[in-house]
């Protein structure tokens, strides 16, 4: 079996089970993929909770932003701004190079309709 | 029954109303943006212990928003394509998941340059950012099964249930500061926010932030939307042309 045969037969296989099967399979592998990524976390939680102030959270403390200048983290607000909007940005250009894609398309295949309809007459 | 073709869809009374919703919505969007900005920058009073930085909330709490709203709409989608088995809903949910994967995408990376002056880390294995990275990897999941999965009703349905594995770990990702003691802030809107969690200001300017971006979401969500229906059409005049041509 090559190795692009494997997902297409891991799909085939799937589709002999019925769709409530499948949904509830489905659960059950989110569910257990959960509980295992996120034990960790909560054993630690768990385990600190007599400790340290729920304030403050389990794993680190809140830095006080002892230097007194309000602006002193002003690049981090300035690197959300800008990823937020590239992002953005980034996407309209995606959408307008599909559309974009799309109509050259739209023109082949009018072009190819036209021609065929031009043989037949 | 023949579907209109795409420059017909656009050009019919229907099509033509959409746009007008469109062109109102954009519009809308950058007045309410210029005004959300304003505020930002200029008239929110700034927090004392975490300075400007803490303004990063009035990003960060819209996007979780939008994510929140994307995953919803993916799962109606998908409950009604597995239910009606209509092209369209299907549609909806792959346009919805796509957003789904951007606003996740955005939440995981403001959250975290937020969290290194506030935190002093950039990353930590709390359970609210490990189940919104859980979410981000089944949304990616689902574009790559779309990209590369069967094609037609066989990866629709596919699809549909990778959607119902994402909205089960948004609802998890919801109320995880609720079921753990988490050092992400508590929860700031919904069912479970508790009243009085900000100063007067700071909660208007976040109101007014998160309505900016719902607008902005629906206009790109009603744009890309109307370009993925096209996709679909165009694509089952490709199937016409190979049978005839």
């Amino acid at each position: 079996m090559s190795y692009t045969r494997l997902p297409q037969s891991v799909f085939s296989a799937v589709s002999h089970i019925s769709i409530w099967g499948r949904i509830g399979a489905a659960f059950v592998v989110a569910a257990v993929t959960v509980a295992v990524l996120l034990a960790p976390g909560t054993a630690l939680a768990f385990e600190g909770s007599e400790l340290v102030p729920a304030e403050q959270g389990q794993h680190f403390q809140i830095e006080d932003n002892t230097s007194g200048d309000p602006e002193a983290n002003l690049p981090y607000l300035f690197a959300v701004f800008i990823i937020t909007w590239g992002l953005f940005f980034g996407y309209v250009i995606y959408m307008t190079l599909k559309q974009r894609r799309m109509q050259a398309e739209i023109e082949a295949l009018s072009a190819a309709m036209h021609e065929k309809i031009g043989t037949d007459s | 029954m023949a579907q209109a073709s795409p420059a017909t869809r656009r050009s019919s009374p229907k099509g033509r109303r959409s746009r007008a919703v469109m062109d109102v919505l954009l519009v809308a969007s950058a007045a309410l943006m210029a005004v959300t900005l304003y505020l930002v920058f200029f008239w929110v009073p700034t927090e004392a212990t975490l300075g400007v930085s803490q303004r990063i909330l009035y990003f960060h709490v819209p996007l979780g928003l939008l994510g929140m709203i994307s995953i919803v709409v993916v799962t109606f989608a998908s409950v009604m394509y597995l239910w009606k088995k209509d092209k369209k809903w299907d549609d909806l949910a792959h346009t919805s998941a796509e957003f789904g994967v951007i606003f996740a995408t955005l939440i995981i990376v403001t959250g975290a340059v937020w969290s290194k002056p506030t935190f002093g880390v950039w990353w930590t294995w709390d359970p609210k950012l490990t189940t919104t990275l859980i979410l981000w990897f089944i949304y990616v999941a689902y574009l790559m099964l779309r990209a590369y999965g069967p094609q037609g009703i066989q990866q629709a349905r596919y699809a549909a249930v990778i959607a119902l594995m994402g909205a089960v770990d948004a609802f998890i990702i919801y109320i995880s500061t609720w079921l753990w003691r988490t050092a992400h802030p508590e929860i700031l809107i919904g069912p479970l926010a508790e009243s009085d969690s900000l100063e007067s200001r700071m909660a208007t300017t976040l109101l007014i932030a998160m309505v900016t971006f719902v607008v902005l979401f629906i206009y790109i969500l009603m744009e890309r939307y109307s370009l993925k229906r096209s996709e679909s059409q165009l694509d089952e005049l490709h199937q016409i042309a190979s049978v005839r041509l």
